[in-house]
């Protein structure tokens, strides 16, 4: 813009503002330093804030998910400990209902056998109410109550064992607005598909089953075809959920590593989006501040010679 | 006929008078050059009326004619045009780039702590019988309620600041224009003669000019030179009587107004009244906006709380306290009992429902104030973002308008403002003209001495 003529108040002051604005800029590209980001308010880059606002979001879910994920399958491997001990314990039991309906065995040694079942037995019990962190595992959503309660006659012995849980499934947000239960019923008389120790739809009940091989036992000599049945009904029912628990592992385990990506990716994208790029702004600052020094420099040559200067 | 020698002298002698008066001029822009508003002067010299005499006209020396401001009002107008606008924006974006603040760091705020709120409940849907994740809950609702508690407490304060300037502006325009009224009456009085009332036309200017950073005003001068100021047709000043402002609440909702004695409000298209009154608008729909984020959290959590159950197996209770951004809490009985959180659709301890539920509250799109509704995540997102948005196109009007300020007034200080390498040059103009006539007067001194004493008698 031609002005003609320049005033003093133009020639003197005219610079200052020139002289604040790199100064502010310096200011700005020095807090970016320190801050780390290169944005400290939304008026900034409106549209790469409230991207970046989106993925920290996301990327704090995906965070969630993870350790829902974790305490999913922790909850998971108790389960599985739990049904592969009683798959164990079924196997002995096999082994036993084997030998005791041998006929060559005299009572005596089919008492032991009995009472090892018996101990059997109650191990099962032990394990069907299997608690973590303070939660029964095959309760449902009873989780406070143990899943099974003995029902014992006048001389301590189990006669029968009832289930004192529900039907309720346990679940939890494993990936964004998608859900997965991550428990096993130990009955399923209430409700539900499955029940690990007792299921009404398979005709599955491992204690009955243990309780019917100890009386067995205790009685006269009977074929143990029926109970050998039962057994092997009971380890079939229970390492079909022992896969299908494993099963479950996988994909949590899928997902949980999916999730990981999807986060780094998170991340590097909200960096790039408004971290501070070091480098960039070093050099932009040394760049500011040789400006700076310069408009410094111009400005007092100029305002340095007048005609006052050469006036007696 | 030849002049007389002591019509010589007289020339000289108004010579000598008009350099003299013309370098009392240049010590007075050289005095002022640093003074607000100063406009430079600049003496008229005119030959004074000859004497006829055969043949032609006998010149009878110099006068000075007029003492003037160099001053364009076309200038003036496009530099009060800029004040206006650069004043409007400039409040404004100081203003909205508080509330940004008021709305937390770009990396927190609700935004962050509605996110946390979720991620609590979906911990509890792993561990609703923990008290620990329960307390947990607490604490991260207690501080997204606390953040849209400050939130608002923040937007309180910044309009409480701008109601304070209101006032202020309200006394520093009342101020004004009393100072315009006294300087009309100077300027009259002062130029019923043929003198210019430079200095108080230019005391009147920068008033004028402070008074364009207010609003959009009509100045009519006056043939008397005294000046008339109205806004939106309400007159502030007539000659010498000035109508005073006043700060009144109205609007809805009501907020302080500066009204014209006429009760007329006196905001227009640029001054900072108009920044006054977005600043208002904004921060209304930032209030507006939390409001109906925080009712409507509120409402889809508590509706799915009562429908449930408690650790305990109690009819589940209101989980959120309030109304709105200013009010909402965690309710008492919640706060004071982790296991009233209700987090069971049915009454067993174990069951997640209820906290699933308000796991998936933030997929849906339950937030009323956005078209089409939103998530309450996008709606938090939303306000951050329009806000920035809005404050980055105030920045750059305010940058805009700031740089036209700045040429304009370069442009009018090209005219009026004083540049002391000219005023020295006619300083030794002046000077050496001075000298000249002095040499004149001592020459017809020696001419009429040669006369008077030396002429054989």
């Amino acid at each position: 813009m031609p002005v003609g003529r320049v005033s003093d108040q133009l020639r003197y002051l005219g610079l200052v503002p020139r002289y604040n604005s790199l100064l502010s800029r310096q200011l700005d590209v020095q807090t970016a330093i320190a801050s780390g980001q290169r944005y400290q308010r939304a008026d900034e880059d409106p549209l790469s804030v409230a991207l970046a606002q989106r993925f920290s979001e996301d990327t704090s879910r995906l965070d969630q998910n993870i350790k829902n994920i974790q305490e999913a399958q922790a909850f998971g491997r108790v389960t599985e400990s739990a049904v592969g001990n009683v798959v164990e314990v079924m196997q002995r039991a096999l082994e036993i209902a084997v030998s005791g309906g041998n006929g060559a065995k005299s009572s005596s040694d089919r008492a032991n056998l009995a009472a090892e079942v018996d101990q059997l037995l109650r191990g099962v019990l032990d394990q069907g109410s299997t608690a973590w962190h303070g939660r029964y595992i095959f309760s449902g959503t009873e989780t406070t109550t143990p899943s099974f309660a003995a029902v014992v006659n006048g001389s301590g012995q189990i006669t029968g064992v009832t289930y004192n849980g529900n039907a309720g499934i346990l679940s939890t947000e494993y990936t964004p607005q998608e859900t997965i239960s991550y428990n096993l019923l130990g009955s399923n008389e209430s409700g539900g598909s499955l029940g690990i120790f007792r299921d009404t739809g398979a005709g599955i009940d491992v204690f009955q089953t243990l309780i019917t091989l100890r009386d067995n036992l205790l009685a006269a000599p009977t074929s143990m075809s029926g109970t050998l049945a039962k057994i092997s009904d009971d380890i079939q029912h229970l390492t079909g959920a022992q896969a299908k628990l494993g099963g479950m592992q996988n994909r949590l385990s899928f997902s949980a590593l999916l999730h990981e990506d999807q986060k780094l990716a998170l991340t590097e994208t909200t960096s790039q989006l408004i971290d501070t790029d070091i480098a960039a702004a070093v050099t932009e600052l040394a760049a500011l501040r040789v400006s700076y020094e310069a408009a410094l420099n111009v400005g007092a040559r100029i305002n340095e010679v007048s005609l006052l200067t050469y006036l007696r | 006929m030849l002049p007389p020698l002591f019509a010589i002298l007289n020339t000289g002698v108004s010579s000598l008078q008009a350099h003299q008066g013309a370098l009392a001029t240049t010590s007075h822009n050289i005095s002022n050059s640093s003074t607000e508003g100063y406009t430079r002067q600049r003496v008229k010299f005119e030959a004074q009326r000859p004497l006829p005499v055969t043949p032609g006209q006998l010149g009878l020396g110099v006068q000075i004619t007029d003492i003037r401001r160099m001053r364009d009002s076309f200038l003036d107008g496009n530099v009060r045009l800029q004040i206006g606008q650069s004043a409007r924006y400039d409040f404004t974006a100081k203003n909205l780039v508080t509330l940004e603040t008021a709305m937390g760091p770009i990396n927190g705020g609700i935004n962050k702590d509605l996110s946390n709120f979720f991620n609590g409940f979906q911990t509890l849907t792993t561990s609703p019988e923990d008290i620990g994740v329960r307390q947990n809950v607490i604490d991260n609702a207690s501080i997204l309620a606390s953040s849209f508690r400050g939130t608002i407490g923040s937007l309180d304060r910044a309009q409480g600041g701008v109601d304070l300037s209101v006032a202020d502006a309200a006394r520093d325009i009342n101020s004004m224009l009393d100072q315009v009224t006294i300087l009309n009456r100077e300027i009259q009085k002062f130029e019923l003669g043929t003198d210019n009332a430079n200095d108080f036309r230019d005391q009147r200017d920068l008033l004028v000019d402070n008074l364009s950073a207010y609003f959009d005003m009509t100045v009519t001068e006056q043939p008397s030179g005294v000046i008339d100021i109205s806004v939106n047709g309400e007159p502030l000043v007539t000659a010498l009587t000035a109508f005073p402002v006043q700060v009144v609440s109205a609007g809805a909702p009501p907020h302080p107004q500066v009204q014209s004695s006429g009760g007329i409000n006196l905001v227009t298209s640029g001054g900072k009244l108009r920044g006054f009154a977005e600043t208002y608008t904004t921060i209304d729909g930032l209030r507006s906006s939390l409001d109906d984020l925080a009712a409507t959290i509120i409402s889809e959590v508590n509706s799915r709380a009562t429908s449930g159950f408690d650790l305990n197996g109690n009819a589940g209770v209101n989980f959120f306290s309030g109304t709105d951004a200013a009010t909402i809490d965690v309710s008492a009985a919640v706060r004071t009992d982790p296991a009233r959180v209700v987090a069971a659709g049915v009454a067993a301890p174990g069951d997640n429902q209820i906290s699933l539920s308000i796991v998936a509250l933030q997929d849906l799109a339950v937030y009323p104030s956005a078209s089409p509704n939103s998530t309450l995540g996008q709606g938090i997102r939303n306000i951050v973002s329009q806000l920035g948005s809005q404050t980055r196109g105030v920045i750059n009007l305010s940058e805009t308008y700031g740089n036209g300020l700045k040429l304009a007034g370069e442009q009018r200080q090209a005219v009026n403002g004083v540049n002391m390498d000219e005023e020295l040059s006619n300083m030794i103009a002046y000077q050496r003209a001075y000298e000249a006539a002095a040499r004149v007067v001592s020459v017809v001194d020696e001419m009429l001495d040669t006369i008077i004493n030396r002429m054989a008698v």
